[in-house]
């Protein structure tokens, strides 16, 4: 673009009209890239973890969604070298700050919920001349999968995208109620013969609902977004 | 009437530059020059008149070893571009 100063009005709309509209693509194209990058390190996370937990029974492997946000920061470095920094729009900001929101909740709720089934509130009764312990489990996933189904409505609402906000909206619900009377133990039921089987669904089906729950929360809007014209 | 132009932002790096800036919170002097198709000697002195306007804030931080200049708009950058398209809006009778 050459320095001119004789333009006519039609000419200054023009270009004033072509850089915001170019720059609203770009930074599209770029929250739609993050999303991508985001959605796929939680989906082949989730999965790993899921199969890597389930094949050897180490519950340690669970851990490795507390990385989950610097191999994120890696691989958007490392996507994005040598380009320069595409600003920040509303939106895409809009959209960060909410993922990263629910990243803060769900991980905080997660390691308290541990924490305080392994160490909180063990109940005691006395049966005869017996006393019984029992302990009282938090089951974190349920609110986890209800506050990720939260987060994908608001970025539906964020995106101005309708079946974002019905998927977020009956996910969430869904999820939540699957896990509060144990669907995925009630349909494993059905194969407790099968020992092997049943204790790999176990472990995987919820990390596969959480795999789901990125595809369609994350990485389709990313894809969405990277394809706008 | 028509309403007078602003000299300084009717000019056609100018006026991108503030079109694009208008529309980020802030942009880097690679992306501006990238987006505008500017050579960066070209960038560098229009840049220089709106921020001694004071229609630009220019900042330069380092990235690391690198140089890196942030541009922002101000406030009375923002005002001067809203009174800039009012006043072609009287011209094509918008």
């Amino acid at each position: 673009m050459e320095e001119k100063n004789s333009m006519t009005a039609e000419r200054s709309l023009e270009i004033i009209t072509e850089q915001i509209e170019r720059n609203r693509k770009i930074v599209a194209k770029n929250t739609g890239q993050s999303l991508y990058i985001i959605g796929l390190c939680i989906i082949c996370t989730a999965l790993l973890v899921g199969c890597s937990v389930a094949l050897t029974g180490n519950a340690a492997f669970y851990f490795l969604f507390i990385l989950l946000p610097f191999i994120i920061y890696g691989i958007k470095k490392y996507v994005n070298r040598n380009k320069p920094k595409t600003p920040e729009s509303f939106i895409g900001n809009m959209v960060n700050k909410t993922w990263l929101t629910f990243a803060i909740f769900s991980i905080l709720f997660y390691v308290f919920s541990i924490l305080f089934n392994r160490l909180m509130l063990h109940d005691a009764t006395v049966a005869g001349d017996m006393m019984v312990y029992f302990q009282n489990l938090i089951r974190p996933f349920r609110i986890i999968l209800l506050i990720m189904g939260m987060a994908i409505t608001i970025n539906g609402y964020i995106l101005k995208s309708r079946w974002l906000v019905w998927c977020g909206i009956i996910g969430g619900i869904i999820g939540f109620f699957w896990e509060s009377f144990c669907g995925t133990e009630t349909i494993l039921s059905r194969l407790y013969e099968m020992e092997y089987l049943f204790h790999f669904l176990h472990v995987f089906i919820p990390c596969f609902i959480v795999a789901l729950y990125a595809f369609v929360g994350l990485l389709l809007p990313g894809i969405q977004l990277k394809r706008q014209k | 009437m028509f309403q007078p132009l602003d000299p300084l932002l009717h000019s056609e790096l100018r006026l991108a530059v503030m079109s694009l800036l208008i529309s980020t919170e802030e942009a880097e002097f690679p992306y501006i020059k990238e987006q505008t198709g500017a050579t960066a000697g070209n960038l560098s002195v229009q840049l220089d008149k709106l921020s001694a306007a004071g229609y630009v804030n220019v900042e330069k931080t380092f990235k690391g070893k690198r140089p890196c200049t942030i541009c922002r708009i101000t406030d009375q950058g923002r005002q001067a571009f809203e009174s800039y398209v009012n006043a072609l809006k009287s011209y094509l009778n918008v």
